[in-house]
């Protein structure tokens, strides 16, 4: 630790969180249950039920102060303080916690401002050590704290968390305040919301789940709307019915997700602040900063999942620990990790490549041909299998009577129609591996739906795993895994030549695999 | 002796992981048999016990035989790795410390070699199951920043465990580095 400033070693007092939470607090209440309460006790009245008019708003009152008193009692208890080592919180009602960080630990400070809280001037703050992403000892939540403290406590914890000894005094000053604007959003990266991953994966089931248990309903309307009353429908309505409502569900799903992208991606800027993170702001209601530290930064991701590549469009993801693991309970509409929203693919080269100066994306090496026969062999065995599969149904619904008879052909329009998507899966796969090394960076690139190319700083890398199966032995095939602290800890080239991926991760940690390796 | 891992179809053929220089104990051959043994008797006891029950209370039925067919199903591939796969292991499993890095190799159809620089190793802890401590086996386990990097060596000699956790311990110690 460099010196102490004196102002921060004097701010050694308990704070308490701020005194808006309770009236947030009240308003929540009167809004939810007051108001309900008059209404129903208006009706009430209105309908003759005088006792119960006056009963309802009573306990809607009891309640409220309960509720209140709870917050107030709450807001009473809860304190923190941020001291020379430590950041401490005091909590809990009834059973009290006390929960201390020491500062070195910190990693992230991460703000939240939901869209309700913006008009008090609130925000909550998540300071996080990144040790464990499992358990939530290691996380320290202020549920809200002013704009403003909460801006003073990311950058004091940050600051701290984060000293760079070796850049002089005089550069660290002047760059103390300028935080270079990395990338910001633009219009047109909007139109990609339709299926961005996040907005997407909530959007369509949604919608799918609200049309199919509305299905009658919507069924009779549009029958109405098109046929005379009484007339039996004929197949030829039935299919236009069923094909609108299924169009107008997939519609009305890429408008559900473009509104939650836009939300999500409004105002979003990626920044290196002076302290040594990448920040991330978003939001167009409900606000968020995120704050990732260079310095456990061990690389970042291009990920290109399928609807979007077809588009060209790509994000940029950071690879660093204390993220959380991928698809951890706290990853939300936008996962931790995300860098960007889905921008065109060379903006998202761009801005991989400010995010880690140094990556850029060529044309990274192929991997042999017998990685794609083994993805060819395996599709050919799924398409078996389902067309066999196909076959034992056949023969079960022949043998029982009771049961209405599938006839033999199907199997082969299984056969037909799974085989070419099967090998075109194969292919996309083959054509996601791909692995390179640059003067300073790891690249290892995989998948088919998912696809991702993975670069990673080479002196984070630290170990390697070198994994074969009877199939890879034979093949002359293995995978190489680069070992990083961060997300599931290790990053791989599948399929590779197993002399060049040998070869690879020699290269990429110069002495370390060096001296278990022969040459002929 | 486990097949060096070289690469016989590509151009670049010339490298080669030789395997490490150390065997684990040959009484890890007895250990793993006997663990192969427990699993596959809990497998076969399963669908047994439920059979001898099935045809007990319902001997009319035939789902007894369905439940003996099954038990034979699961006891003919037990019995094979039992046999096989210790031995197997036993050629595979080799482990080596340098001055800068923990290097191992495991597994028997699937074969997993691992690389950690002394500098990232985080613990060094020795575990010994009930089963383990019959045979006077350890297990080291090394770990590194990395959620995947865990090095384990399965079968040393319990001594021959500590002293190698001890070393490993003191070179760790003694190497420059934050170990992450």
């Amino acid at each position: 630790m460099t010196g102490l400033d004196i102002e921060e070693i004097q701010d050694t007092r308990w704070h308490r969180l701020s005194p808006l939470t309770i009236g947030a607090g009240a308003i929540a209440v009167v809004a939810l249950i007051g108001l309900p309460a008059l209404a129903a006790a208006v009706i009430l009245a209105l309908v003759g039920l005088l006792l119960w008019a006056v009963l309802t708003p009573l306990a809607a009152a009891l309640l409220s102060v309960a509720l209140v008193g709870t917050a107030v009692l709450r807001y009473r208890r809860t304190h923190y303080r941020v001291t020379g080592e430590r950041m401490e919180m005091r909590s809990g009602l009834l059973s009290r916690t006390h929960l201390s960080l020491p500062r070195e630990r910190i990693r992230s400070v991460d703000l939240a401002t939901p869209v309700w809280a913006r008009p008090l001037g609130l925000c909550q703050v998540t300071v996080g050590t990144g040790q464990s992403s499992h358990s939530h000892s290691d996380e320290l939540k202020l549920a809200y704290v002013s704009a403003a403290d909460g801006d003073r406590l990311r950058r004091d914890l940050l600051a701290r968390a984060a000293p760079s000894p070796q850049a002089p005094t005089a550069q660290r000053q002047a760059r103390r305040n300028a935080s270079p604007v990395l990338a910001e959003m633009r219009p047109a990266w909007f139109g990609y919301g339709f299926a961005a991953q996040g907005p997407a994966a909530v959007a369509y089931p949604m919608v799918v789940g609200g049309t199919a248990s509305f299905s009658e309903l919507l069924f009779q309307w549009a029958l109405r709307l098109y046929l005379p009353t009484g007339q039996a429908p004929g197949i030829g309505a039935v299919v236009a019915i069923v094909l609108t409502l299924a169009a107008g569900s997939v519609v009305v799903g890429a408008v559900v997700a473009m509104v939650l992208h836009i939300e999500a991606w409004s105002n979003y800027r990626l920044t290196r602040e002076p302290d040594g993170t990448l920040r991330v702001t978003r939001g167009l209601l409900n606000l968020s900063s995120v704050s990732i530290e260079e310095r456990r930064l061990r690389g970042v991701r291009l990920c290109t999942p399928l609807p979007l590549r077809w588009f060209g469009a790509a994000t940029v993801a950071a690879i660093a620990s204390g993220l959380g693991q991928e698809g951890g309970k706290n990853s939300g509409l936008v996962p931790k990790r995300s860098l960007s929203p889905d921008v065109p693919r060379e903006e998202a080269e761009r801005i991989a490549g400010r995010a880690l100066p140094g990556a850029a994306f060529g044309t990274l090496t192929a991997h042999p041909s017998a990685a794609l026969r083994r993805r060819l062999v395996r599709a050919g065995v799924a398409v078996v299998g389902l067309a066999g599969a196909t076959v034992a149904l056949v023969l079960l619904t022949s043998a029982h009577s009771r049961l209405p008879e599938v006839p033999l052909w199907s199997a082969a329009v299984v056969f037909v129609l799974s085989a070419p998507i099967a090998a075109l899966y194969a292919w996309g796969s083959y054509r996601g591996l791909g692995h390179g090394l640059s003067e300073r960076h790891l690249y290892l690139r995989r998948g088919m739906l998912a696809r991702s190319t993975a670069v990673l700083n080479r002196d984070a890398v630290i170990g390697w795993t070198i994994r074969r199966s009877p199939l890879q032995r034979r093949a002359g095939l293995a995978t190489i895994g680069a070992t990083i602290a961060a997300d599931e800890g290790v990053c791989h080239a599948v399929d590779a030549a197993t002399g060049q991926g040998l070869a690879l991760a020699e290269e990429a940690v110069p002495g370390l695999l060096t001296p278990f390796l022969e040459r002929d | 002796m486990p097949t060096p891992l070289a690469d016989q179809a590509g151009a670049g053929g010339q490298v080669r992981l030789r395997p490490p220089r150390n065997r684990v104990d040959r009484r890890a051959i007895a250990y793993w048999t006997s663990r192969g043994l427990l699993v596959s008797a809990v497998a076969v006891t399963v669908p047994a016990v439920a059979a001898v029950v099935v045809g007990g209370l319902t001997p009319t039925s035939g789902w007894a035989d369905w439940l003996w067919g099954l038990a034979a199903l699961v006891a003919l591939p037990a019995l094979a790795v039992t046999l096989v796969m210790p031995q197997w292991r036993y050629r595979v499993h080799r482990w080596e410390t340098t001055d800068d890095a923990v290097y191992t190799l495991a597994g028997w159809l699937w074969q997993e070699w691992r690389v950690a620089p002394m500098s990232r190793i985080q613990t060094v802890d020795t575990q010994r199951g009930p089963l383990q401590r019959l045979f006077g086996l350890s297990t080291v386990t090394v770990t590194t920043a990395s959620a995947a990097g865990a090095l384990s060596i399965d079968g040393l000699d319990a001594e021959r465990a500590a002293a190698v956790a001890e070393r490993l311990t003191e070179v760790t110690q003694a190497t420059e580095g934050d170990a992450t």
